[in-house]
């Protein structure tokens, strides 16, 4: 799925097809910042795709002054670290964590109920991800992490109390 | 980045799975159950009620001996979740060993399609009636016969 960016606006997510349709009719410039999950940073279309580009309705696209990205002070380029985030006006944020598959493992290997909370969460983080909600999914990220932090401390405690006291009892059975 | 570790700590963490994976499976493999009988889930000691983790150690236990039905037996969705989870595993021990970002590559709809899957395999293993018990990591389970 590919956010792209349009007249400081973000947009999307589409389909990499119907990203691509939107390049060759003209409506996505090669100009145009576009990022998808896994991506560090967003990237002219043009780099980041290699979709062919039809000519604009508007106007050819010349490599005169791609707007929307020019004036945003920050360009992709001027930043030091390949892991700065994405800049104004397509605010991305810290990359959301997936708690999903720990939440997963956490309640099939020892910790309920905790561990369906955090599932809950994960998923609900991954859908308002891919929706471009990402102070949705920030939060559910926060909430899963916390549900799965719950359930492996408590599982961990009980687990240690509960094998402590078996092996008393046989210890105890066996005198 | 958020939660995200130094890499030198998520290093050290990654070797530290290895290692305990390692440990597991000799454990399992080769410590005889009667030697060291697994015990009871705790969530079934308290409630009575089989958990969707309840049977994954044993159903583990088996799968190392190569009792493949019994390990089906004893938890079937532990065991068909087994490839995904080992995917996982080695995804993120590899990423983290190297300094990678990893991720889970699991899209919104499996997601919900794993939670579905999760909380109604809970509910499905405790009907009370007659098919149910092959869902059960019990006696009275056929595959476990």
């Amino acid at each position: 799925m590919w956010h792209y960016a349009q007249d400081g606006q973000r947009k999307g997510p589409v389909s990499d097809d119907d990203l691509r349709r939107l390049a060759a009719e003209g409506s996505l410039k090669p100009s145009d910042l576009v990022w998808r999950e896994g991506m560090t940073d967003w990237l002219p279309a043009s780099e980041a795709t290699g979709f062919q580009f039809g000519a604009s309705s508007a106007a050819p696209a010349a490599p005169s002054a791609p707007p929307a990205y020019a004036q945003q002070p920050p360009s992709y380029a001027q930043q030091s670290s390949p892991y700065t985030p994405p800049s104004a006006p397509l605010d991305m944020g810290a990359p959301i964590p997936d708690y999903l598959p720990w939440s997963i493992a956490a309640t099939l290997l020892c910790c309920l109920p905790a561990g369906i909370a955090a599932i809950v969460f994960s998923v609900q983080a991954n859908s308002a991800k891919n929706a471009g909600n990402f102070d949705e999914a920030r939060r559910k990220a926060g909430q899963a992490k916390t549900w799965l932090y719950v359930s492996v401390g408590v599982g961990l405690v009980v687990m240690l109390l509960y094998f402590g006291l078996i092996m008393v009892g046989g210890l105890a059975g066996e005198l | 980045m958020e939660s995200r570790l130094v890499p030198a700590a998520e290093r050290r963490l990654s070797i530290l799975a290895v290692a305990g994976g390692v440990v597991a499976v000799v454990l399992l493999a080769v410590a005889p159950p009667a030697a060291y009988p697994i015990p009871d889930c705790p969530f079934h000691a308290v409630t009575g009620a089989y958990c969707p983790g309840c049977g994954t150690l044993r159903a583990s236990h088996s799968l190392l001996g190569g009792h493949f039905l019994h390990a089906v037996g004893y938890n079937a969705l532990f065991m068909l979740l087994l490839p995904l989870l080992a995917w996982w595993g080695l995804g993120w021990t590899r990423a983290a060993f190297f300094g990678r970002n990893w991720k889970s590559v699991v899209t919104p709809r499996f997601g919900w399609v794993l939670l579905a899957a999760v909380v109604g395999w809970w509910l499905v293993r405790n009907l009370p009636w007659a098919p149910f018990a092959a869902l059960r990591p019990v006696a009275g389970n056929p595959l476990l016969g």
